[in-house]
């Protein structure tokens, strides 16, 4: 990386506890979705998070959006706290961290136009600006602007999720968190949207964090990898590290389910 | 639930059917709605006739004059004078009118003579009127607590949410008349009117709120909803932009199912006197008079407006089922 690299979010000692209620007349249960996690997270990378479902990966990924509010711990993002900054001033946070959602088929509201859920972020900008911005993104994800005049239910889950990161990428975010984006889709699918994620790094050094179970797909992409296992980081390291000589045994085993022909 | 088209379009028809009438009112009513006509008191609904006593066949219809006699109960009993026709007269002035001295009661009239066709449709405004505004009301003070309780949740939920239970709880009938009764009589019938969709509204926000509630509930979990969140939108913004427009198939329905409750409950109230009086005309002050049984048997016409209250709120009902039964497919 040519650029100076920055720290961007800094989390200490982060824990997540949901209560649950199994019924009136028992006491509610406690269950640590992530537990005291440590993690910096610089500019311009691209992070891997890996994890089987209910590791808490996505509970990470709302805590990191301020979606979540983590019961312990700090977040920082650039050097101040995000609790604080989502009080001042949410529109700078906003502004520089994105997310794209597991399901295409739920991230986009079903009576909007493609025109206006681009937009929804934006509405405050210019109607220069915004189409400047419009074709921009739309030109990053490689959709004709005949799709702004329709509505989500006429696109293909593929066209759907490109719009979704096209929502996503109009806010010139610095960096983007990606939940899943591929799961929901089929498979060459799939491997459209992750060239289409590596082509963006390359143009637009966005730093991103790939959330995903599959540790294949995660290692196409991040130059970081890091695996939760039961709300606990296990393994974090560069991919090549990660891949050949993983510290922990969950990842060996996650590793050892790889097809050898990947 | 089957929807027929042919009935749903009935419905609908008779609707729009009652809605012009009250609407045009002035023009298609052949009197107005105070004008009373003393001798003609209890005066049955008008025999329309193409032939004469004598068997000419008139393509224009025509009616007979009446008379009055007292037979030995008292009882005025009205027959027809075979001599002297009036014509109906069409488009002049009013849809139907017959000439000059001559009278047409299409309904009949009551105690005081006056065309209860005229009332009906004069009463039709209020009615009507009073049960649209009420049922927009009460949907809208729904959606707005509904949507408070299940997009904030919490304690705002559990505060909200126990009132409408309570309103929910009490039978609607005696609330009305419980709050009616609690109100100072000796209103003018603007603030009657007003009070009365108030109350309306009051009974029947609560169980449009509870399910506003759950639909907001799910909603608000939706990814479209954290999307804009991430996107920087604020709650009000979020409130109004994505989650009310999913509320509003539910909403027509609430509103036409709940309009036929309305027009009963105010006719409810006004039959009992508590709500629209002389002299102005509701479709339940009309009844007041039927309320005596002796009525019922000597001047059965005057119940006319009972059937149609009843036909026009089973309308309702029927639309709103078509809408259901729309939006579930």
């Amino acid at each position: 990386m040519d650029q100076e690299q920055r720290v961007l979010f800094e989390l200490s000692g982060v824990t997540k506890v949901y209560r649950i209620r199994d019924g009136i007349f028992r006491q509610n249960r406690e269950f640590a979705a992530v537990k005291n996690i440590d993690l910096k997270l610089m500019t311009g990378v691209s992070y891997g998070l890996v994890g089987e479902s209910g590791s808490g990966k996505s509970t990470l990924a709302g805590v990191l959006t301020g979606l979540i509010q983590p019961t312990s711990g700090m977040v920082r993002f650039a050097g101040q706290a995000l609790s604080d900054l989502l009080r001042l001033n949410p529109r700078s946070f906003r502004k520089n961290v994105q997310m794209v959602f597991q399901s295409p088929y739920l991230s986009l509201d079903p009576r909007w136009t493609v025109r206006k859920i681009l937009e929804e972020g934006i509405r405050e900008l210019s109607a220069h600006e915004k189409s400047a911005r419009l074709n921009e993104s739309l030109e990053l994800v490689r959709l004709d602007t005949v799709f702004l005049k329709r509505k989500p239910r006429e696109l293909s889950g593929g066209e759907r999720q490109r719009v979704a990161i096209a929502r996503a990428l109009v806010m010139r975010p610095e960096f983007l968190i990606l939940d899943e984006p591929t799961s929901q889709l089929d498979v060459s699918i799939q491997a459209q949207v992750i060239r289409l994620l590596l082509e963006m790094r390359v143009k637009l050094r966005v730093g991103l964090l790939f959330i995903s179970h599959d540790l294949a797909l995660v290692s196409q992409i991040a130059e970081e990898i890091m695996v939760l296992h039961q709300g606990q980081m296990v393994e974090k390291g560069l991919r090549q590290a990660v891949l050949s000589s993983p510290v922990s045994s969950y990842t060996r085993r996650l590793l050892d389910s790889i097809p050898a022909w990947l | 639930m089957k929807s027929r088209p042919i009935a749903v379009c009935a419905a609908f028809g008779f609707v729009i059917v009652v809605m012009i009438g009250a609407i045009f009112s002035n023009w298609i009513a052949p009197y107005s709605p105070q004008e009373e006509v003393r001798i003609h008191s209890y005066h049955p609904p008008a025999k329309i006739h193409f032939r004469d006593s004598s068997g000419h066949f008139s393509i224009r219809p025509f009616v007979y004059a009446t008379r009055a006699e007292y037979d030995e109960n008292l009882k005025r009993i009205y027959s027809e004078d075979k001599s002297q026709k009036y014509y109906l007269r069409f488009l002049n002035s009013k849809l139907v009118t017959v000439e000059a001295p001559g009278r047409i009661y299409l309904l009949g009239t009551d105690s005081r003579g006056r065309d209860l066709f005229t009332r009906i449709l004069f009463g039709a405004r209020l009615s009507l009127s009073m049960a649209v505004l009420g049922a927009l009301l009460a949907s809208f003070l729904g959606l707005v607590m509904g949507s408070l309780s299940g997009y904030f949740g919490g304690n705002v939920d559990a505060v909200l949410m126990r009132v409408a239970e309570f309103f929910i709880m009490i039978p609607g009938l005696y609330l009305l008349l419980a709050l009616r009764g609690a109100l100072p009589p000796g209103l003018d019938s603007k603030q009657v009117y007003a009070l009365i969709v108030a109350i309306l509204a009051l009974i029947g926000w609560g169980s449009v709120a509870r399910v506003i509630r759950g639909l907001v509930y799910s909603i608000r979990e939706k990814d479209f909803v954290r999307a804009a969140k991430v996107l920087g939108r604020g709650d009000a913004e979020i409130l109004v932009r994505h989650i009310f427009p999913h509320t509003f198939s539910y909403l027509a329905i609430v509103i036409s199912v709940s309009i036929p409750g309305f027009i009963l409950g105010e006719s409810a109230l006004s039959v009992l006197g508590l709500g629209i009086q002389d002299p102005a005309v509701s479709w339940g002050n009309l009844l007041t008079e039927s309320l005596a049984v002796a009525h019922l048997g000597m001047h059965p016409w005057i119940t006319a407006p009972a059937i149609l209250i009843i036909v026009t709120s089973l309308c309702f009902n029927r639309l709103g089922d078509a809408f259901s039964y729309r939006s579930q497919s």
